[in-house]
This record gives C-alpha cells, sequence and structure tokens, in this order.
C-alpha cells in the first residue's frame, strides 16, 4: 500500500543524484554510474525474487520482470548521495583513508547502513508492505531484520569499489562505462552470495 | 561556494529520511519509528562539520 510514496521518494532522490552527477562528474561517469545501478537494481531484485529466504515486492505500481520499477533507481541513489558525502567525511577527517581503496567505499558502506534503517523501518509496517520478508527473518527494530544494514552497506562497500576500479583504468571513458555496466551483474553475484553467507552467521549466532 | 555541488546529494538523503519520517507519523501512526532517522542526521552533521573544515582549509590558502 502507498507504494506510490516510496516510488517517487526514490526517483526524486535519484534525479537530484544524476543532475549532481552530470553537472560535476564526467557525463560517462554519470551514465555508468546510474546505467549500471538501474541493471544492478532491476536485475538483482529478479534474481531475489527466486530466493524465498529474502524478501517479496507485492503491490507496486510498475514492475520490470519481478522488480519494482523504482529498484532501479534506489540501490544507485543510496550509493550515489552515501559516497559524495563520505568522500567528504574522509577528506576533512581522515584524509590519508582516501589514498587506499577501501577508504571511501567503507566509509560509505558505513552511512549506507545507517539510511537503510529509517527506510526498512518504513517499508515494512503492515500499513505499507512496501517489501516483506520471511516469518524465519529474524526482526530486530519493528519488522526490520539484522541482515538489512549489512546488505545495503555490502551492496554499496562493492557497487563503488568496482565503479572506482572501472573508472579507472586506461582506456576510453566509453569502453570504461560500458565495462562497468557488464561488471554490474558480477557484483549481483558477489552480493547475493555475501547476504546468504551473513544471513548464515545471524541463524548460526542465534 | 557552489551550493548545488554541496547540497543535492544532501538533498537527496533529505528527501527519503522526511519522505519515510512523514510515512511513520501519519501512515503509519507510530512516531517512535520516526527517531530512526536519528543516526542519518548525525552523518549529515558530520557532514556539515566536514564541509566547513575543508572550506576554512581552502580559505586559509
Amino acid at each position: 500500500m502507498y507504494a506510490e510514496i516510496v516510488t517517487l521518494t526514490v526517483m526524486l532522490g535519484c534525479l537530484l543524484c544524476i543532475i549532481h552527477s552530470w553537472l560535476y562528474r564526467s557525463h560517462w561517469e554519470t551514465v555508468a554510474f546510474f546505467v549500471g545501478g538501474f541493471v544492478f537494481g532491476i536485475v538483482r531484485e529478479n534474481l531475489v525474487a527466486l530466493m524465498p529466504q529474502l524478501y517479496t515486492y507485492p503491490d507496486h505500481p510498475f514492475y520490470i520482470g519481478a522488480a519494482p520499477l523504482m529498484m532501479g533507481f534506489g540501490w544507485s541513489a543510496s550509493f550515489y548521495a552515501c559516497w559524495i558525502i563520505s568522500g567528504r567525511m574522509v577528506e576533512a577527517f581522515a584524509p590519508s583513508l582516501s589514498e587506499r581503496w577501501w577508504g571511501v567505499p567503507l566509509i560509505s558502506a558505513i552511512n549506507s547502513g545507517l539510511l537503510s534503517i529509517p527506510v526498512e523501518v518504513a517499508a515494512g509496517a503492515s500499513q505499507t508492505q512496501w517489501w516483506i520478508w520471511p516469518a524465519s527473518a529474524m526482526k530486530v527494530l519493528w519488522e526490520m531484520p539484522a541482515i538489512v544494514p549489512y546488505g545495503w552497506a555490502g551492496a554499496a562497500f562493492l557497487f563503488i569499489v568496482f565503479f572506482q576500479t572501472a573508472m579507472r583504468r586506461e582506456n576510453t571513458p566509453r569502453k570504461n562505462a560500458l565495462t562497468f555496466i557488464v561488471t554490474t551483474l558480477i557484483i549481483i553475484i558477489i552480493h547475493l552470495v555475501y547476504l546468504i553467507t551473513i544471513r548464515t552467521i545471524i541463524v548460526i549466532l542465534t | 561556494m557552489d551550493l548545488a555541488k554541496e547540497l543535492l546529494p544532501v538533498a537527496a538523503i533529505l528527501v527519503v529520511l522526511i519522505s519515510m519520517a512523514l510515512v511513520d507519523i501519519i501512515i503509519i501512526t507510530d512516531a517512535l519509528r520516526a527517531l530512526t532517522i536519528i543516526p542519518m542526521l548525525i552523518v549529515l552533521l558530520l557532514w556539515t562539520a566536514a564541509t566547513v573544515k575543508v572550506r576554512r582549509r581552502e580559505d586559509v590558502r
């Protein structure tokens, strides 16, 4: 119910990020990040629909396969916004971290994990049910399962590390962008394996 | 200072936080849930402090 709210929120957030990237980064980087994010979101959520231990999406206004259209925008918006603010925080408070390949992606992952909390708490309520986790998921905050912040953080870390690596390759910007968009399929596989591992650890610990 | 460069990604985060808090309060009618935006608001405070620090460093140069 009210899935239009989360759809419009996510699309507006993503639009602001796309405008920022188009104005202040190269156009091919923008294409890579947001087309890559769209591919990541739509393909990943179609695979998630095949995994009963993860969540399902009932009652959204638009779908591509089993994935709500908004998921083509949601992941990349959260990755981009958290990446940009994390870059600033590292620049100010821990500049030495910016020289390490994992520095800014790690802070982006933590921030993305924190951003997940209000979204998931609103998404899982009986009045909204934008996505529904199975009863077996260990809930820690209202309907939010323990795995959620780790899932968002892991996705942000992988996406940004792969993006930075692809953009630094000594090819044309167009070739780097296309390489990254294809690489998102590998990120999806790594992230789903990571999620299943985290879920198994949570089950063992509880 | 280029305000759009500084504020567009922060605005994207604020859109999400405000929207989710309003959903918590108006649709779910559980205002306690809206407190879950606090960790991210602290992150945005840290980002503000970071931006001020970087700007001051650049002004000194």
